[in-house]
Parts: structure tokens; C-alpha cells; sequence
């Protein structure tokens, strides 16, 4: 799901499941929130959120604080607000439904079913202290976890 | 679990049965003020679960993409011939799913996770900036549940290598400093090497180089199966005039 997030020419928002390119379409989906439009093989009219103004599209360091964040706790008005006081992560791990290495020996996430309704991975959080300089423990990485499940394609 | 991870106080969040991404955020310091403690982060080994609710159209069950995995193909798009039960939708086998964790952490080498971290880095090494010029100081922070001082003293080194990849300096023994299994190591100087093109002397307890040559800080974990965990940045020794006058926030280098 992430790898699909990446491709742009999403081809099952065409008039078939092998349009290419942008077609009349895109173009409905891409200057509405949201719209209903003919997806897969043959064409039934599916609801499809624009990706762009945040609706499906998965871009990691919106909603993360990857490593490439700014080294300062966000947002500043956390105390005010309620939200969660973050500054960038250490470590970024992935487990993708969609095989990482294409016809590589890994394979993907398999998916939930009704037969196999749970998986569990365990990963190891090294500590809370950013680095032993006292002075620096104000901008402590912190531990988040996202979850996501594809759009139907 | 409310929407975007927020605690979910009485009554339902409607959000959570059609919102397909689904956030969980921690914090080592909810409320800004160390000395309050309220750290929701807990070193450690963490179990990160996926499993099948019991809401949804069919109250625990998963629908319409309930069949067999019909992508023949494994391109994850409906081509023709795999709709096996021509109902418009590419049946994986279930619900497929990504997950992601961001943190100052390492997956754990256990049957739960894939093959490709089974060599993965069981610790983490990070130079304190994310660039140096030629008259900053570099330290190092390697965060490693099970190394001590000593034992970084050995296995860490720092590397210069030019713009052409060639090795032109080796410093080793860093003295290091712990707290909560993070360590940093004493400043090194970044200066200017000698010669055309630069070199360093190894050993001298100076990382020497010039523009376009990168710093690198391996930490050879002993840890068994431990791939190398290794931090990099570049060297500019040219005057940041333009950063000088515009300092960007964050920036790890600040203007002088």
C-alpha cells in the first residue's frame, strides 16, 4: 500500500484498470474532494476521494515524525491544545502488504481474513533519553505507531 | 481507539468504521515538563498487534473481499481473468493491510517478523549533525541496549571519505557517555586536510577532509546477527554566506 501510494498514475482511477495517464477521470477526481467514478474491469461507479487533499493517499512524514523532521518538539501549542508533543524518530519500520522486493525472496504482509484474524510483530525501543547530554533532554524521539489499510484495488 | 489515536470518551467515534488509516501517537513527555512524569514511552521489547475487529457491515467478519487471493499476477490491480467472482473487486485472501512505526527502535529477530530484518542493525549510530564545516566539533550517539562505554570505545569508528570515495582518514577509540542506553562520545575537530587533494593522518583525533568529503561512523555491534549501524554527513568548508543570513529552524548548524 505504501509502494501504491507512490505511483501517481493510479490506473484504477481510469475508465478501465488499463488506463494510463491522466483521463477524464483523474481530472474529476483530482479538482473534487471526492467522486463517484467508473473503477475496474468491467467499470462500476466507485466512490474515490481525492489523494492529494489528504484522502487515501499515504505520504509517511505527514502523520510521522520521521527522521527528516525538524529537531524541535511539534506543534508548539501542544500544552494548549491537547496534541501530542513529537520531534523526529530514530527509526522508521514498515511492514507492507505489497512484497518489498517484487519477485525477491521477502514477502509481503499477509492480509487479515476470517481464518487468520491476528499478527503480532515485536520491535525493540532502545530507550527514552535522546543522548546522555542532560542538556539535551528536552527533544526526546517518540514511539509512534500508524496502521493502514489499502483502499480497495 | 478514537480517531487519529485520541482516547475515545463515551460513546462511539464514527470516524474509526470508514477511516482506512488508523494512528497511534506516544509521547516520552505528553505535557512538555520533565519533571512531570508522564512518559508514555517504556524501553523495551513491543508487541505491535493487527487483528480482526468485531464491528464492520457483518459484525466481525471481513466482506465483499473475503475470497481467494485472486491477484494471479501479484501486481495488486484487477486485471482481466482474475475476478474470479466478477464482483469489480481484487479479492486478496482477506484484508491487506501496512503498517509503519516510527520510533528509536529495531525490530526484534523472531518468527513475528519477516526474513529481511533478520540482519538488521540491533542498535543505532548517528553523527550530532547533519553536516560539519571545517571548524565544527563531531560527536557521536549510538543508542544500543546491551553496549557499555568501553565496548563502544572498540567497535565505533569514524571515517573520512573524499568526493571520489577514497579513505583519507580513520579515527578510533572515542571515550563515550551513557545514559538510558544513549551514548555520546567526546567532540572530535573537523578541520581542513592537508594536501591537494586533503588527507588526514589517522589516529590524530582530527576528522580531516575538505567540501564534498563525507564523514561516516560505523558501530561494528557485536550483538549475533547484527548488521552494522552507520551514520553519515557531508563536509563543507566552504563560508554559508546565504545560511548565515537566512538561518533555517532546526538547523543543527547554526550560523556564527
Amino acid at each position: 500500500m505504501l509502494a501504491a501510494s507512490a505511483n501517481f498514475a493510479e490506473r484504477d482511477i481510469g475508465t478501465h484498470d488499463n488506463a494510463l495517464g491522466m483521463d477524464t477521470t483523474d481530472i474529476q477526481v483530482a479538482t473534487t474532494r471526492g467522486s463517484v467514478v467508473p473503477a475496474g474491469s468491467p467499470a462500476v461507479s466507485t466512490v474515490l476521494l481525492n489523494n492529494q487533499q489528504g484522502y487515501g493517499r499515504v505520504v509517511v512524514s505527514h502523520v510521522l515524525p520521521v527522521v527528516n523532521w525538524p529537531d524541535a518538539k511539534i506543534p508548539g501549542d501542544a500544552a494548549l491544545t491537547g496534541d501530542t508533543l513529537e520531534g523526529p524518530a530514530l527509526g522508521l519500520l514498515i511492514w507492507d502488504g505489497i512484497d518489498p522486493d517484487g519477485t525477491g525472496p521477502d514477502a509481503a504482509e499477509p492480509p487479515i481474513s476470517n481464518s487468520d484474524t491476528l499478527r503480532e510483530h515485536h520491535f525493540q525501543v532502545v530507550g527514552t533519553r535522546a543522548r546522555s547530554d542532560p542538556a539535551w533532554l528536552g527533544p526526546i524521539p517518540p514511539a509512534t505507531s500508524w496502521s493502514t489499510t489499502s483502499i480497495w484495488s | 481507539m478514537g480517531q487519529w489515536g485520541l482516547g475515545r470518551i463515551g460513546g462511539t467515534d464514527p470516524a474509526d468504521k470508514i477511516n482506512p488509516v488508523e494512528c497511534i501517537h506516544l509521547a516520552d513527555d505528553p505535557d512538555g515538563s520533565p519533571v512531570t512524569a508522564d512518559g508514555q514511552i517504556v524501553p523495551g521489547v513491543w508487541t505491535l498487534r493487527v487483528k480482526l475487529g468485531a464491528g464492520g457491515a457483518l459484525p466481525a467478519q471481513i466482506s465483499q473481499v473475503s475470497g481467494p487471493d485472486e491477484d494471479a499476477n501479484g501486481n495488486n490491480r484487477l486485471d482481466g481473468g482474475e475476478d474470479l467472482d466478477a464482483d469489480s473487486l481484487l479479492d486478496k485472501g482477506g484484508q491487506v493491510y501496512a503498517v509503519v512505526v516510527a520510533a528509536p527502535s529495531w525490530p526484534q529477530r523472531t518468527a513475528r517478523n519477516p526474513t529481511r530484518f533478520a540482519d538488521y542493525p540491533a542498535s543505532i549510530a548517528r553523527l550530532d549533525r547533519f553536516r560539519y564545516d571545517c571548524s565544527d566539533d563531531a560527536a557521536v550517539n549510538i543508542w544500543d541496549p546491551d553496549a557499555t562505554s568501553e565496548s563502544l570505545s572498540l567497535d565505533v569508528t569514524i571515517r573520512v571519505y573524499s568526493a571520489s570515495g577514497v579513505l583519507v582518514d580513520t579515527e578510533t577509540n572515542l571515550s563515550f557517555s551513557e545514559s538510558s542506553h544513549a551514548f555520546s562520545s567526546s567532540p572530535l575537530a573537523v578541520r581542513l586536510g592537508t594536501g591537494s587533494p586533503a588527507a588526514g593522518i589517522p589516529g590524530n583525533g582530527i576528522l580531516e577532509g575538505d567540501t564534498g568529503y563525507v564523514l561516516e561512523v560505523t558501530h561494528s555491534d557485536p550483538t549475533p546477527g547484527s548488521r552494522t549501524a552507520l551514520g553519515r554527513a557531508p563536509m563543507d568548508c566552504e563560508p554559508d554566506l546565504l545560511g548565515a543570513s537566512s538561518p533555517t529552524p532546526g538547523s543543527a548548524t547554526p550560523p556564527t
